[in-house]
């Protein structure tokens, strides 16, 4: 039993930390915070769905497709925040907020307030020397989200462009003095961020039911696992995800799924209060006159 | 014959304070009598804001003792300090930008220390605030649109209207012309007239030797040489701390 | 200098706020006759009476939210106020048979405890780490709410709550319960308490020291400002009078749930009808809510029957976009930023 717990906080944590990455790039290089961002997951698993469902595309076909869309969104998001004057991280969040309530609105319009749920086709696997049960789309969440963090991990430590990304994580200043396009960092990172988001709308779509509320919680998610990473770590991203799955996974088995947002909400305001300053502005040393 | 000496305004003992880790001032100690005008000299980070930082009520110190007028105030707010009757300006102007330059005064002057007799109309001791400083001519322009040196201006008319006894100056004089310092020095002596005790950050030396009766030189947190003018400028230590070649302290623990 | 930057010159010798008590009275008082006057006058139809009466309302808890904004903090929780205030009252009704008006009092002081926790547990927080806060903490009264069945009726809402009752003031006969005319004059009274709150935060001596907490704190702490006393006291404020709103709605409307009354739409409201209408007039929230609530309801309703909401998000974008400084000038919380736009020259 307690190895099943383990299992499902593992594939529900490795989602997790999929959902985190697309975020934490985005905040990390440009400090833009993005409220819309569960709610452009939830866009793409809606349009998973209607791929999927409407048009009979097999599951695995619907990523490129969503990926695509969602780094153009992304791509037209960057060039809006560009408009956004000081202070940038307090006027993006609240222009992405915005953003969110428009999007909520407009999948309400567009897809109606029911839930839809992308099926999960396939058995579980109930292997002999484990008394674990995995279900095919724990399977699948295993597989795409550690696949997906560890393409983002490659690219930022063996490519140039994933070192210059990091460079300007570190030290915007200096990567702009050391000759490092900063803007065209940042549109790389709405980008990359897009194609992540893709990524996880099918996923979500499959794991939990699609409706246009829903993103809200998955921005919480998002926004806690970044704060306790850190800016930049993705190792920390993943030990984030994992723990929030264990928490979360936990107190599922404890009390039930509907206390999830409340442990989230109260999780994201401690950490919040363990780092008022710091985190949010990458540095960790208490700031003076 | 004895001479009465004035009494103790501020009485500062041991005083120990630790930020991120470092320690910024260690063991220092001090008095200032009412009426005297002090000079804190010392290089770059010896630890003479966080000095007056500490005084006003925004760090905490993790050791030591201060009194003013025999109270204890460590660990006050900064509001309660300051209508205890104790101000401060800010090395870096901090002025309220929007409002009006007569407005930063006015704020002062209805917050401040509670006045022991009845206030005259409040807009019209602001001016005269402003008149001591030499601001009054920009009285109604936003305070956001003065050059730097106003700017410094507004921050002593600004200490002033909450009706202290005893004013920190942080470095007022730095980067000023010689006329500028020259009206600087005046405008001190002109509130040690008005019944002021003052504590000036002098970092360049600009104001000392006109102006202080006694000078207390800090370097890597602690005080290395309190005196006449004369005799602490002279000082061999003080004057190798200012050409950055006394031995490092490191950073070996104080116990809090 | 900062560079072709023209000297504001406000009047000295007026009032206290050096003139713009002038400039925010008469507005005022001219929307105000607008709105007593307008219904006998009219005669209007029952959903226009229903709209403007709600307009008044929602205007009420944006200045209500502005209170906290004017201190120099970005709440995205209000919400959390509102939906305790309407279950206090909800609840107190259903339990105890209170008379409505001590059931929203009940509300309104629920509302104001959790601000009271805010105050002590976000006291050191600032800008986007406090949005955050308090989005989230709308979550943790809804979710205990949401699952506590057995107290509040869960996810089923609380139904039934009495109407308001009728008053007979000497002679004339306030039906609050079923008359929509005296619904409209409720709401408008209520907008006239929280305005008249608002209108201190912005001229009087308490206003100045929220002004100056707002353009910088330290600065205003090193001049004898009680800096966390003012920002409790706009807090508590602000807590009250939202749950006071929360109180009214739920016996208004008759029944509540906790995604309606915790709805991240009521957190949102107030920025967008303060944004759009103006900060810091007495009367600019008002005016969001004047225009953009009708407009919604009246016009979006019927273009977007689902989905109408997004008129709010849109302004919140626009508004954001061209509004030369953003939140920033509103909040200027960070100094140094409003600074470099100042100075840079």
């Amino acid at each position: 039993m307690w190895l099943q717990l383990l299992v499902n906080a593992f594939s529900l944590g490795s989602f997790y930390a999929l959902i985190a990455l697309g975020f934490a790039l985005i905040f990390g290089v440009t400090h833009a915070f993005n409220l819309a961002h569960g709610e452009l997951i939830i866009l793409s698993g809606y349009l998973a769905y209607s791929l999927n469902v409407g048009l009979g595309v097999p599951f695995w076909g619907v990523f490129p497709p969503c990926m695509l869309v969602l780094m153009a969104l992304m791509a037209a998001l960057h060039g809006l925040l560009r408009l956004v004057k000081e202070p940038f991280e307090l006027n993006s969040l609240v222009l992405t907020f915005g953003l969110a309530l428009v999007l909520q609105n407009l999948m309400l319009w567009g897809f109606g307030a029911d839930y839809k749920l992308l099926a999960a086709g396939g058995s579980a696997f109930n292997p002999s020397w484990l008394p674990v049960t995995v279900t095919r789309t724990q399977l699948v969440l295993i597989v795409l989200s550690l696949v997906g963090t560890a393409a983002v991990y490659l690219l930022l430590t063996r490519t140039y462009l994933g070192k210059a990304l990091r460079a300007t994580i570190q030290q915007r200043e200096a990567a702009r003095l050391a000759g490092i396009q900063v803007q065209r960092m940042s549109l790389a990172a709405f980008g990359m961020g897009g194609l992540l988001i893709g990524l996880a709308g099918p996923l979500f779509g499959r794991n939990a039911y699609l409706h246009p509320a829903g993103g809200t919680e998955a921005t919480l998610i998002a926004i806690i696992i970044t704060i306790f990473a850190g800016v930049g770590k993705i190792r920390g991203i993943l030990i984030g995800g994992w723990l929030l799955g264990l928490v979360e996974s936990f107190t599922a088995w404890l009390v039930g799924g509907s206390w999830r947002e409340l442990v989230s909400a109260v999780i994201l305001i401690v950490l919040l209060l363990k780092w008022p300053q710091g985190v949010l502005t990458g540095n960790r040393t208490r700031t003076l006159p | 014959m004895a001479q009465l000496e004035p009494p103790i305004c501020l009485e500062i003992e041991d005083l120990g304070v630790i930020l991120d880790d470092r320690p910024v001032l260690r063991a220092v100690g001090f008095q200032l009598r009412r009426g005297e005008i002090v000079s804190i000299i010392g290089p770059n980070g010896a630890g003479k804001t966080t000095l007056f930082n500490v005084l006003a009520g925004r760090i905490r110190p993790q050791r030591g003792r201060i009194r003013y007028w025999g109270e204890d105030i460590r660990g006050w707010a900064p509001h309660r300090i300051c209508r205890a009757g104790l101000a401060r300006t800010f090395q870096i102007a901090r002025p309220f930008a929007e409002m009006s330059v007569l407005e930063n005064v006015l704020i002062g002057l209805w917050f401040g220390k509670p006045p022991t007799e009845a206030m005259p109309e409040p807009r019209r001791q602001a001016r005269e605030l402003l008149e001591l400083v030499g601001l009054a001519h920009k009285a109604a322009t936003s305070a956001g649109a003065l050059t730097l040196s106003e700017q410094r201006r507004l921050e002593v008319a600004r200490a002033l209207s909450t009706r202290p006894q005893l004013l920190l100056l942080d470095e007022i004089a730095a980067g000023l012309s010689p006329q500028a310092v020259n009206q600087a020095v005046e405008l001190i002596l002109a509130l040690r007239e008005r019944g002021l005790t003052l504590l000036v950050i002098d970092h360049f030396l600009n104001l000392t030797a006109k102006v202080s009766d006694r000078l207390v030189a800090l370097d890597q947190g602690e005080i290395i040489a309190a005196g006449s003018p004369s005799r602490v400028i002279q000082n061999p230590e003080v004057i190798a701390a200012y050409l950055g070649e006394r031995e490092s302290r490191g950073d070996e623990a104080i116990e809090p | 200098m900062a560079a072709g930057r023209a000297d504001r010159k406000p009047n000295a010798n007026a009032a206290v706020s050096s003139g713009t008590r002038s400039i925010d009275l008469l507005p005022s008082a001219g929307v105000l006759l607008l709105l007593l006057g307008w219904p006998p006058v009219a005669a209007p139809a029952d959903i226009y009476l229903r709209v403007f009466g709600l307009a008044c309302f929602y205007g009420a808890l944006a200045l209500a939210w502005n209170l906290v904004a004017l201190t120099g903090l970005l709440s995205l929780g209000h919400a959390a106020f509102f939906g305790m205030g309407a279950y206090g009252a909800a609840l107190a009704d259903h339990y105890w048979q209170l008379p409505p008006f001590a059931a929203i009092g009940i509300g309104a002081i629920l509302g104001a405890a959790y601000g009271g926790l805010w105050m002590a547990t976000f006291r050191r927080l600032r800008g986007a780490a406090f949005a955050l806060a308090t989005l989230a903490s709308v979550e943790i009264p809804k979710v205990i709410i949401d699952n506590w069945d057995a107290f509040t009726f869960g996810s089923l809402g609380v139904v039934g709550i009495s109407r308001l009752p009728t008053l007979d003031l000497g002679g004339r006969v306030l039906d609050f319960g079923t008359s929509l005319t005296a619904q409209y004059y409720l709401l408008l009274l209520f907008l006239v308490v929280v305005g008249g709150f608002h209108f201190a935060a912005l001229h009087s001596r308490w206003g100045w020291a929220i002004r100056a907490v707002r353009e910088d704190e330290t600065a205003a702490a090193a001049l004898g400002v009680n800096v966390p006393a003012v920002r409790a006291q706009a807090l508590l404020l602000s807590a009250l009078l939202t749950a006071l709103g929360g109180g009214l709605y739920a016996h208004l409307m008759g029944l509540i749930e906790p995604p309606l009354v915790f709805s991240l739409h009521l957190s949102a409201l107030p920025l967008v009808l303060t944004i759009f209408g103006g900060r810091y007039r007495a009367f600019g929230p008002v005016l969001g809510a004047l225009v953009l609530y009708p407009a919604d309801q009246l016009l979006f309703h019927r273009w977007l029957p689902s989905g109408h909401a997004l008129l709010y998000g849109l302004v919140i974008v626009i508004a954001l976009l061209f509004c030369p400084r953003g939140i920033a000038a509103w909040l200027s919380w960070n100094r140094r930023s409003a600074w470099k736009s100042k100075t840079s020259g």
